[in-house]
This record gives structure tokens, sequence and C-alpha cells, in this order.
């Protein structure tokens, strides 16, 4: 036990570099800030995004409908100029996203029943998603424009029915039903709201699990390299304390930037939806809880357990990977089936239902200790449980014999005639 | 003499060992009396570190018998861990770890206790003479202070029997001085020395006997001074091959 507490404390000596924190640190930060300054741009979008109206009808309809416009809440600026390029480049001044051209004889023409066109112009200053904003303030605009219009030749024609009820005569009341849980949301939303809960930790786990298994597998492959393994190796302690220790200084490790990954992510996703880029508001509190689709405090320990597992059964793996290193540079091409292991379940679960997939297919998925953290979101909110301990368990038992046979390994000549065999080839 | 039944430190019988085709060692057969410095001396891929590293139970012999202190190196090689140390020939150290923090961690793992571990770190920071260099990372060690380093902590412990991998090879004529001296003083305070070498001259001085391998096989064994007559040669060098060319 002494020994052991010797060998993690110097792993994590050696781990825990400013050279391996710097970066953790640094992207966290950026993914931070990134959404804390898309929330705000995206905020202050919102609020001044404005249309500019060339009147050149000068009737009293085109009046109206730029009262309308207004009173709709949308920013209206009035071009004063009379040709169309120089309505361009006063709607330009006025940072407009776009310019509607209302033509001469537009009353007219309607007072006629006849169709009538309005030429838009979209000022588009960067392909950004304000600009895609910009658009959508234009048809949101345009549509305002023809419910009015549409409204009064509803009146004209049949003045004892409200217009708007010929146009919808039927509305809905939405409910959700998940298991046997329910209530009145907007299905939407509560997808958008699901899905922003569990997006970042399919993303999170993986960028663990690659760091993560780089760094082990190096350690292992560097420890060859500068002969320390061996060293290591005719020393006065147990062969298995010395892969244990790696396991466990560099899982402390993967835990630690877990956690500084997660910090990071929530800010971020707080910060994107601060914004409304997502569309629409999120669901109220009272149906996030009749609907069950936040996670419990038992759900989050399950989900957390199965992260947990997952990046240690890429440590394992990987500790047995780098001993196929000749040396620390050849560790990425060494560690590549790993990657792929985890890259398997990461696209087959953005794409498809994993639980729902063919047998055979099936089976591989299940049979990946790093499925489990996809699936393990929304099953435990399907109340699914049964497959994720069914996993958890899987996992832990991948997880032990995988370090026992590490540990199998590293008693037998093969760990130092591994390299050997493959400088010969290279020289 | 009354003691017949002394275990000697290192007893090497008929040991072989092939890597695939490769044959390394070849019915190689010596031993080492308590206190001695004893050199295998040979060219490049003599089989001098194979040799040695199955004695530091590292690799496992293919036949033939290892015993070091009477324990065996197959049967027993976690009691053989208690009374070697072994120092791999061109080893580093880790990078991010002061020369402090290394050999505290050494200690730590010869050790059976804090006390025992703080007695081990006090000779080694004594041995090295590295002086207050050992707070820097060994990164920017150079290659001679590495050695000194390295030296300090294979002895730190007092083992039975050093093993030494060619512990001055890739050193400067100073450094290589040193170091020689820090093992014959060793030696002189009652450690068996088993190390190599394929510098023939220097271990003449350095030396109580050696045994000459070329090719996984011995061509003998002795004193310089009995080998150089034996050989009627002026030098190891020229024991060396006229041994070799005699067979
Ligand atoms: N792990 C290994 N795999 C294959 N061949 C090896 C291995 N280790 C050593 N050899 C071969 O065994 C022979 C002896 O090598 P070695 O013991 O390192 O010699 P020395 O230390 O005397 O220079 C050489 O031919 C070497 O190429
Ligand atoms: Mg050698």
């Amino acid at each position: 036990m002494r020994k052991l507490i010797i060998l993690i404390k110097k792993e994590l000596k050696e781990l825990l570099t400013l050279q391996m924190l710097l970066p953790l640190i640094l992207s966290v930060i950026a993914f931070a800030a990134i959404g804390d300054i898309v929330g705000r741009e995206t905020k202050k979008t919102d609020a001044k995004q404005v249309i500019a109206i060339a009147d050149q009808d000068q009737s009293s309809l085109s009046g109206n409908i730029i009262n309308v416009l207004s009173q709709s809440g949308f920013s209206v600026n009035k071009i004063t100029e009379s040709t169309v390029e120089s309505s361009i480049e006063q709607a330009k001044r006025s940072e407009a996203v776009a310019l509607l051209v209302i033509p001469e004889n537009f009353e007219a023409g309607i007072t006629n029943h006849q169709p009538v066109q309005i030429e838009t112009y979209s000022i588009v200053n960067n392909f950004s998603i304000s600009s895609t904003k910009g658009y959508i303030t234009l048809q949101g605009s345009v549509a305002t424009i023809n419910e009015y219009i549409s409204n009064l030749y509803l009146a004209g024609a049949n003045a004892s029915i409200d217009p708007s009820l010929i146009k919808q005569p039927v509305t809905t009341t939405d409910f959700v039903v998940i298991k046997d849980r329910m209530a009145e949301a907007n299905p939407a939303q509560v997808m958008n709201f699901v899905a922003s809960q569990t997006t970042f930790i399919p993303i999170i786990l993986f960028l663990v699990i690659v760091m993560a298994s780089q760094m082990i597998a190096i350690a292992v492959a560097t420890e060859k390299e500068n002969k320390t393994l061996e060293t290591l190796l005719s020393a006065p302690v147990n062969r298995r304390t010395v892969v244990w220790a790696k396991m466990i200084g560099a899982g402390i490790v993967a835990l630690l930037s877990a956690a500084v990954y997660m910090i990071g992510f929530s800010r971020y996703i707080n910060g994107m939806t601060g914004g409304s880029i997502t569309s629409g508001a999120a669901p109220s509190q009272e149906v996030i809880e009749k609907l069950g689709i936040s996670l419990s405090l038992q759900g989050y320990v399950l989900l957390g357990a199965v992260l947990f597992l997952g990046i240690l059964c890429a440590l394992a793996i990987s500790i047995v990977l780098g001993v196929f290193a000749q040396d620390s540079k050849s560790v990425p091409g060494v560690i590549t089936p790993l990657m792929v292991m985890v890259l398997i379940p990461y696209i087959l679960s953005m794409l498809l239902d994993l639980t729902t997939l063919s047998p055979v297919l099936k089976y591989i998925v299940y049979a990946i200790p790093f499925s489990y953290p996809f699936l393990a979101a929304p099953s435990i909110l399907m109340e699914n449980y049964n497959l994720i301990i069914f996993g958890a368990i899987y996992q832990f038992i991948f997880f032990v014999s995988f370090v026992i046979f590490a540990g199998k390994i590293f008693s037998t000549d093969y760990i130092f005639t591994m390299k050997l065999n493959f400088s010969k080839k290279n020289t | 003499m009354t003691h017949h039944s002394a275990v000697k430190p290192l007893e090497v019988v008929n040991l072989t060992k092939n890597f695939g085709k490769v044959l390394a060692v070849n019915q190689v057969s010596f031993s080492v009396n308590p206190g001695e410095i004893f050199a295998l001396i040979g060219p490049n891929g003599a089989g001098k570190s194979t040799t040695l590293r199955i004695i530091a139970t590292l690799l496992t012999p293919t036949s033939g018998s290892v015993n070091v202190c009477g324990m065996s190196v197959t049967e027993d090689p976690q009691a053989v861990r208690q009374s070697i140390s072994y120092l791999p020939e061109e080893a580093g150290g880790y990078k991010n770890l002061s020369g402090k923090d290394y050999l505290h961690f050494m200690a730590g793992l010869y050790s059976n206790s804090y006390q025992e571990a703080n007695t081990f770190f006090n000779s080694a920071k004594e041995i090295c003479g590295l002086g207050d260099r050992l707070n820097d990372k060994t990164g920017t060690y150079s290659k001679g202070m590495m050695r000194k380093l390295l030296l300090a902590r294979a002895v730190m412990a007092k083992p039975t029997l050093a093993i030494l991998d060619e512990p001055t090879s890739g050193l400067d004529v100073i450094n290589a001085l040193e170091i020689r001296k820090a093992i014959k003083q060793l030696s002189k305070e009652g450690m068996t020395v088993l190390l190599s070498s394929h510098n023939m001259l220097e271990i003449e001085f350095l030396s109580d006997r050696v045994g000459i391998i070329d090719r996984g096989k011995i061509y003998g064994i002795g004193t310089p001074k009995e080998l150089k007559q034996q050989y009627n040669a002026d030098n190891l060098e020229e024991v060396f091959s006229k041994a070799v060319s005699n067979k």
C-alpha cells in the first residue's frame, strides 16, 4: 500500500505538468468565452435588426403597412431616397438587414384584387448566424404584411366572421407523453431541452478519452524509451502495483480534466441558450418536473459512473497499447484501434437510436464499453435503468480484466522484447 | 576456509537466451564472489546486456540457471529483487521530476519504512555529488550528471549485488573517471558489483575479475593479470582479440 501511494504520487507529478494543464485550461476558458460571446451577440442582434422600407407608392395603404410593422415589433427605417440604388445605400448606412421596396400602384393593385409584388433586398455582411436571422426577420415582416392585407380582404368579404377564425378555424392544445408521464407542452421545446442537457456528454467523453488514453500510452512508451521501466520492474515492487499506480494516476488526471471540461461546457451551453439560437424558450419548470426530463440525482450518479468507467476502460486498453509503441512518437498510431472503438458508438448515437439497431449491430455496440455513456442519458430519462446498470457492470468487468491482462504483460519478457522487434523492422 | 557453504552473490550456469532465431547468450557460466567487481567485456552485440537483464529478473532465460545469493531468478524473482539493483544501459529519468524527487521516489520503492527511505536518500545525495542541482528537473541534466544520479540511485539501498550495464559508456574522461572511482569505493565498502563494458582498457583498472564474451559465448575468465599472462598480451584488448581468434 505504501509503495502504491509512492508510485501514484510519482505518476501524478509526471502527468500534472504545466504543459498538460495549460492547454486544458485554455481550451475550457475558450469554450466558456465563446458561449458567453455568442450568447451576448445573439441577444444584441435580436434587439436591433432593422428593416428598411422604401415606399414608392406613398399611399394610405403603404403608410398603414409601415405602422402595422412598427406595432408588430419590427424596427422600421423609412427610406427617403427615391431610386432603388440609393435606397440600398441608405439601408446599408442604417445597418438594416433588409430593404423592402413597396412599388408604385401597390394600393391600386390591392384594391383591384390583383396580385402585387414587393422586392426585398437582403443585405448580407457576413455568413454567420446573425445574417441568417436577418432573413428570418425579413420573412416575418413579409408575413405580417400578408396577414394584414388578407385580413382586409376577409373583412370586406364577410364582415360577420373574425378573419383570424377563417384562417385558423382549428387550434391545438399540445400534450407530451413520456412513458406514463404527461404534460401540456410544446414537443419541439421538450426535445430541444433534453438535447441541450445531454448533447455535451458525448463530446466531453470523447475529448477526455482521446486525451487520457494518449497520456497513459505516452507514459508507458516514455518509460520504455528512458529505461525507467526496467529500473521499476527490477525493483522490489509488485508489478501489478506498478500497473495499478499508472491506472489510478491517469484516472485521477482524467477525472480532473472531465470535471474541468464539464464546467467549461455548461458555461458554453448556458451562454448559447441564453441567446435565442435554439428555437423557442425552455419548457417551464413545472413541465420539466411532470415529464421527468431532467436527470435526478440518482440519474446523474449513474451517468457519472458509466462515464468514468468508460474512461477507465480506455485507460486500461491504452496501457496495453502503450506497450506496443516503440517510443512516445508512435503512440497516436498505436492507439488508433481504441479511437475507432470510441468513434463507432459516438457516430452511431448521433445518427440513430442505439437501442433499436438490428440485433447484430446492437450486440456489437453493447460489446463496446464506450457505448454506455452514449446510451446512458436517453435511457435514464426513459427509465430504462436495467440496460445502463448492466452496462456499468459490464464496463467494470471489462476494466478489471484488462488491468489484469496488463499486469500479465508487465510480468513477461514481452514488455521489453516488443520494442526491439519493432525497431529491428524499421532500421 | 570454514565457510564452505557461503552462498555466492551470483552464480550463472549454462545460461542460454534466444530471441526467435537470434542466439543472444549461449551456454554462459560464471560466478561472482562477495565484494568483488566482475566485468563482462566484449564488443557491441556480444550478449552482455541480455545476460545482465536476465540476472536483473527482466528477461527469462531460455535455459540454464541464474542464482542470486542462492535464489533463482526464475523461481523467486521477487526475492532476488530484494538483493539486487540494476542500472540499465543508456538509462534516463523522469523528465518532470527533480533529481531530489527522483531519489525520494526510488528510495521509497527500495525501503520498507519512511526512516529507511530517508537513510537511502541521504546516502544517494552524498554519492551523486550533485549538490544544489538536485533541485532541478532531471530533464535539464547533462549525460554525466544523469549517470551520477542513476548510479547513486542504484547503490543507495546497499544491494548485495549491483548490476551496472555500461556504467561509463558515452561519458567524457572526467565523468567516466568519477564514476569508476565511485564504483571502486563502493566495492571497498563491501558491495558486490557486476558490470559490463565494451571499453576493455578501462576495465583493467576497475575490475577484480573479467569475463570475455563475444557472440553470446564466454571465451575466458580471470583476473586481468592472469588473462594477460595466459595470452601473453600487454592489455585486455589484445587478450580479447587473441582469445576470440583462437577458438
Ligand atoms: N529483445 C530482443 N529481441 C531480439 N534480439 C535481441 C533483443 N535483445 C538483444 N537482441 C540481440 O541479442 C544480441 C545481444 O545483444 P545485447 O545483449 O544487447 O548485446 P551487448 O549488450 O553485448 O551489446 C544482439 O544480436 C541483439 O541484436
Ligand atoms: Mg549492451
